[in-house]
């Protein structure tokens, strides 16, 4: 039987913690050189368009 | 988003440099779009595609009139005002919204117009999501 009560509290500090994490993505974006941070998300990116996409 | 009502000169134009309309016919699309918003693509793809839709909200014809140049590189876009975005979001409020409001709001913390954000947030009646992004509402 699921915890219909933990289940809910687990995602209120789920999201709580995705808020924090933002936080920290956002710090490193302001002290890292763009170069170094875009290069990451832009594997990510790239890795989801493929050359006849384009 | 456009601000004019009648695009078959625009849809016409589009046909001819090979897309195509995802979710309207060439010869409906004129019509469709003043109800809902048309997602157009290369011929032969799904993705990457673009939404189009006319502006027919306050905040929507606001995006439009305040819209700010971004450069990149050589090459320019358009987009809403940061504030705007950010308030929209909490407006929206699910919890990646709330997630991309925080974002954004922390990346641009150094050039949001806090009163212009406040305004927005009180337009849209979202005071008391400000604390999401760490602010006080009084």
């Amino acid at each position: 039987m699921i915890d219909i009560k933990e289940l809910k509290e687990q995602k209120i500090k789920n999201f709580e913690e995705r808020l924090k994490f933002i936080d920290l993505w956002c710090d490193y974006i302001k002290k890292t050189p763009n170069k170094v941070w875009s290069s990451q998300q832009a594997e990510i990116i790239n890795s989801q368009i493929t050359k006849d996409m384009i | 988003m456009s601000k004019k009502k009648d695009l078959s000169e625009f849809f016409s134009h589009l046909e001819k440099k090979n897309y195509w309309l995802i979710n309207a016919s060439f010869n409906e699309a004129n019509e469709n779009i003043k109800y809902n918003a048309i997602r157009i693509a290369k011929k032969g793809k799904f993705i990457p595609n673009i939404e189009l839709k006319i502006a027919k909200t306050d905040i929507e014809k606001i995006a439009l009139s305040e819209r700010i140049r971004v450069f990149l590189n050589s090459s320019s876009i358009y987009i809403s005002p940061i504030e705007l975005k950010i308030a929209y979001k909490l407006f929206l409020s699910s919890e990646k919204d709330i997630e991309d409001a925080r974002h954004l709001f922390n990346i641009f913390s150094d050039k949001i117009k806090i009163e212009e954000l406040k305004k927005m947030v009180e337009e849209l009646k979202v005071e008391k999501k400000l604390k999401y992004l760490g602010i006080k509402y009084d």
